[in-house]
């Protein structure tokens, strides 16, 4: 995996800030944040969180949109006070139909219509929960971000 | 009174004659033939509320499943050949409550067409899966029912496709729809003005922050499984406009609580492998769907405004902080450079207490929720077993590791403090008996309430 690359993170960021729809995002975390996230996965099985999902995660530990929710590392208070679980909670809840011996696959986001973002040998992956159909693949964090809005947001103007 | 029902149901044959009692009331209500053809013809059919004794269960019915004590669950299923270990297991793994509910809805299980071999195949792989989906059936919440019907899977590009489609064109058309016609039912589940503003933009529902409400929309007949419903297009009647495919029309999609969306419907689907399915091949499945009357949404207010208190799920949020002292502390023992006595308050007031504050507040938030939750009737019992492997995984470590390291006593005594009051509520009888009938009972208000 090469280093995050620090312009995508800040186009991602824009990306989110200047689309149609209003999102949310949670303040950054740090070094202890992911020391913390990071102990929990290796405790779990998980690999550690990618390089470039820390980098966005230091400027908004958790991000909810109207297009996909960014997870974070612990939970994020949902309004009317529910809570979204997070990413070790929705990737166990993932994985438990899994075969026992299968390396167990980070989930690092969720779209609507049941569709989640996983992150698995070095790639982003949309994919179905139910049917685990994957439907496209990112290089980066970034990259997902700022298709899925550009792509989004045009079918808003067209159907508006 | 109660000796005497007791009594009563000891008595085999009568406990027979009740089994079949329910069973042949069940049958004699709605048609067996077609059921699969019917539920998807009916979800093309536009939404109406269902009149309200349409599906109601005769009152003898309804008054023999509330007399039935947890043994005619067993009896129930055997009549329809549902026996053996594996079906025994997962009976005795409900609590007392649970069986007395999947006990009242075993009768409208049954009248679905092919639920009993559903079930039989189910049982010919792993316990926890078949474990796992009567459990999930006991705990389905009010408003949803077990349907079967057949799981077509498509391509992997045509999900694809109506997935785009979904999000692109069939969601904000649905909000809209919902925020034009179910404003005022949508304010009482506790929805704000700027949510209801976000939907009739097309948008799903957040406060003036952006922050979501807990909801998803859920395609009742699923999206990847529809068959020619996922692969046919038509204009869709309620939004005119050019052809959606009928898996996305505003009669397949329902507005649902995300727990519920995820714990039940996605449960119950997932334990059933419809990812091995493959594409073309049909499988009969077993499906928890929402009632006629609740097709267009389904919001329990309660939830979604859940009270600020984390819910005990939430004891996750300590596990990490816990982990992390705990493994500082036990290196520190393991490479014998342990602070000596005199110094550990020291020590631990510079390198552990910031940490140690955080984990200790988050602990006891999660006893305060589980108070909460135990007196409101809440709590269930797979939260009840999770947060016991969580205390036994992540609390008690920490409290050995601290005690070990000579940490000072009061902070190893709060977190005894914490452990004994979390363990009061866990112990086994604690499981049914105290949770389990007070959260049938909030159950039953609610249902008291509707009538």
């Amino acid at each position: 995996m090469p280093a995050p690359d620090t312009a995508k993170t800040d186009a991602a960021l824009s990306a989110i800030q200047n689309a149609d729809a209003k999102s949310y995002m949670r303040p950054g975390a740090n070094d202890l944040v992911f020391r913390v996230c990071n102990s929990l996965l290796d405790e779990h099985g998980y690999p550690q969180l990618p390089e470039d999902f820390e980098a966005l995660l230091r400027h908004a530990c958790g991000i909810m949109g109207p297009y996909f929710t960014i997870l974070s590392t612990g939970g994020m208070e949902m309004a009317g006070g529910a809570l979204q679980p997070g990413i070790l909670e929705v990737s166990e809840s993932f994985n438990q139909w899994a075969d026992d011996d299968a390396p167990k696959t980070l989930v690092l986001g969720k779209m609507s219509g049941g569709v989640v973002i996983t992150h698995q040998n070095g790639q982003y992956h949309i994919v179905d929960e139910t049917s685990r159909d994957v439907f496209r693949s990112y290089d980066s964090i970034a990259d997902f971000i700022i298709d899925t809005i550009a792509r989004l947001d045009k079918a808003r103007r067209q159907n508006a | 009174m109660a000796e005497r029902t007791k009594d009563a149901f000891n008595n085999s044959a009568r406990r027979r004659l009740a089994v079949a009692a329910a069973l042949a009331v069940g049958v004699a209500t709605t048609p067996t033939e077609g059921m699969q053809t019917e539920y998807q013809a009916s979800l093309l059919a536009p939404k109406a509320a269902t009149p309200a004794n349409l599906h109601q269960r005769p009152e003898t019915l309804q008054t023999l499943a509330a007399m039935q004590p947890p043994v005619i669950l067993r009896e129930i299923w055997a009549e329809k050949g549902l026996s053996g270990e594996k079906f025994d297991a997962a009976f005795a793994a409900l609590g007392d409550g649970q069986q007395q509910k999947l006990a009242q809805r075993s009768a409208a299980m049954f009248e679905q067409q092919g639920f009993a071999d559903v079930m039989l195949k189910l049982a010919e792989g792993k316990q926890a899966k078949l474990s796992t989906v009567i459990e999930r059936m006991a705990e389905m919440p009010a408003g949803m029912q077990i349907i079967t019907t057949d799981y077509t899977r498509i391509a992997k590009e045509q999900n694809d496709a109506v997935w785009l489609e979904f999000q692109e064109r069939a969601e904000p058309a649905f909000y809209r729809h919902l925020a034009a016609t179910q404003e005022k039912e949508l304010r009482a589940a506790g929805l704000c003005d700027y949510a209801l503003d976000c939907m009739r933009r097309g948008l799903g529902p957040t406060n003036k922050e952006g922050i979501s409400y807990n909801v998803d929309i859920d395609h009742l007949v699923e999206r990847g499984g529809g068959g020619a419903m996922s692969t046919e297009k038509a204009v869709d009647p309620v939004h005119g406009g050019a052809p959606m495919y009928l898996v996305n029309h505003v009669s397949n999609l329902c507005l649902i609580m995300r727990d519920v969306h995820t714990q039940t419907k996605n449960v119950i689907n997932n334990q059933q492998g419809l990812g091995d399915i493959a594409v073309g091949e049909t499988k009969r499945i077993c499906m928890a769907v929402p009632t006629d009357e609740n097709r267009l949404m389904m919001l329990q207010k309660e939830e979604l405004r859940a009270g600020m208190q984390p819910p005990p799920e939430t004891s996750y949020f300590a596990l990490g902080p816990s982990l992390l002292i705990t493994r500082d502390l036990e290196r520190l023992m393991r490479d014998n450079i342990a602070p000596p006595e005199e110094h550990a308050r020291v020590f631990f007031e510079v390198q552990i207490e910031p940490t140690f504050n955080h984990t200790l507040k988050l602990w006891q938030a999660l006893v305060a929720s589980l108070d909460h939750g135990i007196e409101n009737g809440t709590v269930k019992p797979a939260d009840i077993k999770r947060t016991r492997d969580n205390c036994d995984g992540y609390l008690k470590p920490l409290e050995k590791a601290m005690a070990d390291a000579n940490m000072p006593k009061e902070a190893v005594d709060s977190l005894r403090d914490i452990s004994n009051r979390i363990y009061a509520h866990l112990t086994p009888a604690g499981d049914n008996k105290s949770a389990a009938p007070k959260a049938q009972n909030k159950q039953e208000k609610r249902n008291d309430a509707r009538a």
